[in-house]
């Protein structure tokens, strides 16, 4: 009876163990995940100027001559009209009607502005760039700027809010497993009260009395983070291709997370024992008198 | 050996256990402590080997206030001081040497000195033929004499029984009672709680007579009264 409520007990904290960790874990990866995307949209992110029909080409160059020389421009394509054109029938190119009224237009009277692509080498960068183009200076050529950055910062805001979820989840758990593992430790201790008046009896060191119950604490953190483990890495296997051609990011960065999966464990295992010990210590400065 | 001084134990419940005892015990004697039930025996034992402290005054043993003693150092205390219950307290998944092993184990004594020291030691209280049997084979006055070779385990100053036969017919109790004389004998101060008036007329050495917490008698060759 009391051998199975014990085990019984000491599968719930186990399973509780694996909750907390399996959370802790996706969390960790999600989080992998969003930084890595996040840098790949960060740096797709470019600056549309759209010039005004007026500008002549030669203009044009000239000004792609001054911004190349910025210290904060990654890089600066110029899109021709024509280019533009094209670009936009390859894009629409399963709509015959808009591809029809594109080609009424002769190359002369062609509505497609030329244009740049800047990239900068830091979003906080992103300011300066359209600043300038608002200037006086570039004003009478300029037609139209794009801004992309709220797109970033949406991404961002949505990111770091499931962030905060998380460790709210995380702690939560966190908090959960050491209370059931508490429960379960003092359960242990009291099914074992009379070995341990005896231990206290004889004058056995206090390390001698506690270890064991500090022992029971961690080995529920470390079976938790291998069941945990089990779990993860298999879906992780799973789910890396489809992740990878979802997000199309390369297999380069995807090697980030494939290398980190010993640190996964890692953590796992540290974090495991940590609630562990935790609990019992708990536990053990509360009920096992001296 | 032992000294208390103005000694009162008072519970959160305002019960006075103890109420300002005085008295000392000199080395290598055997003395009695009696009394009923709540009489504060327990208590007072309890106060020597800190499983509890004074509400005021001081516990001394060989000049030491032991509530000054670090809480790491207790078990180093307790190891001087031998203890036996009215309910014995074996582990019953281990053998009659195996427990008395056990208490040199916790203090770490290497094990061939424990395969040496603990025949010898359940020789002294007469089961030396018994080292193989559980807690379960063994009769009432034999599981307290393997609990009696196991307190001997780290060879105390100081040997305490609290109602060591309280379970025991007449005939086991005083086989007890004469494995005490001779712990004694053999240089260890012994004291005895008890309220067994036939075991305390025939040890014919001082007792202490407790009544609600206050010491009424103490006498050299003392008897039971109440």
């Amino acid at each position: 009876m009391n051998y199975w409520r014990n085990f019984l007990l000491s599968l719930a904290a186990t399973l509780v163990m694996v909750i907390a960790l399996f959370i802790l874990s996706s969390i960790l990866i999600l989080s992998a995940l969003a930084n890595i995307s996040l840098s790949t949209i960060k740096e797709k992110v470019d600056i549309s100027i759209y010039f005004k029909q007026t500008a002549s080409e030669q203009t044009i160059r000239q000004i792609e001559v001054q911004v190349r020389e910025l210290a904060e421009v990654k890089s600066i394509e110029y899109i021709p009209p024509v280019t533009a054109r094209d670009k936009f029938k390859e894009l629409h190119k399963d709509e015959p009607l808009l591809l029809e009224s594109v080609d009424q237009f002769s190359d002369e009277d062609n509505p497609f502005p030329a244009s740049f692509a800047i990239r900068v080498k830091s979003l906080d960068d992103y300011g300066t760039i359209i600043n300038l183009f608002r200037d006086e200076k570039f004003t009478p050529f300029v037609k139209k700027i794009t801004d992309k950055r709220d797109l970033v910062d949406r991404l961002n805001r949505i990111i770091n809010g499931v962030r905060k979820l998380g460790l709210a989840l995380i702690l939560i758990f966190a908090a959960v497993t050491v209370i059931v593992m508490f429960n379960t430790i003092r359960l242990t201790i009291y099914n074992r009260r009379e070995e341990i008046e005896i231990m206290r009896l004889v004058g056995a060191s206090n390390w001698f009395i506690r270890g064991p119950f500090i022992v029971e604490g961690i080995l529920y953190g470390l079976a938790g983070a291998l069941v945990t483990a089990a779990l993860v890495y298999p879906i992780l296997f799973i789910l890396t291709p489809k992740i990878s051609s979802f997000l199309e990011l390369d297999i380069t960065q995807f090697n980030y997370l494939a290398l980190n999966y010993l640190a996964l464990l890692g953590i796992l295992l540290a974090i495991g024992s940590l609630l562990g010990i935790v609990s019992s210590a708990t536990v053990v400065r509360k009920y096992l008198k001296i | 050996m032992i000294r208390f001084e103005n000694v009162t134990k008072t519970y959160p419940d305002e019960v006075v256990a103890l109420h300002q005892l005085n008295f000392e015990i000199a080395p290598g004697e055997f003395i009695s402590i009696v009394g009923q039930s709540g009489a504060g025996k327990s208590t007072l034992l309890r106060l020597i080997t800190r499983e509890d402290f004074p509400t005021h005054g001081a516990v001394f043993i060989e000049e030491i206030d032991i509530s000054t003693i670090h809480p790491k150092d207790i078990p180093y205390l307790r190891r001087k001081i031998g203890v036996v219950f009215q309910d014995i307290k074996l582990l019953t998944t281990r053998n009659a040497f195996e427990n008395v092993a056990y208490a040199m184990e916790v203090g770490g004594v290497p094990r061939e000195q424990i395969n040496k020291e603990v025949p010898q030691i359940l020789e002294l209280v007469g089961l030396a033929g018994k080292a193989g049997s559980f807690p379960h084979q063994l009769s009432g006055g034999e599981k307290q004499r393997v609990a009696i070779a196991r307190a001997l385990a780290h060879k105390p100053l100081l040997f305490l029984a609290d109602e060591p036969t309280g379970n025991l017919d007449e005939i086991n109790a005083m086989e007890i009672l004469n494995v005490l004389k001779k712990i004694n004998e053999l240089g260890t101060t012994v004291l005895l709680a008890t309220h067994a008036r036939e075991l305390v007329d025939k040890i014919k050495k001082r007792v202490i007579v407790l009544e609600e917490g206050e010491i009424i008698s103490d006498e050299e060759k003392g008897k039971y009264k109440l």
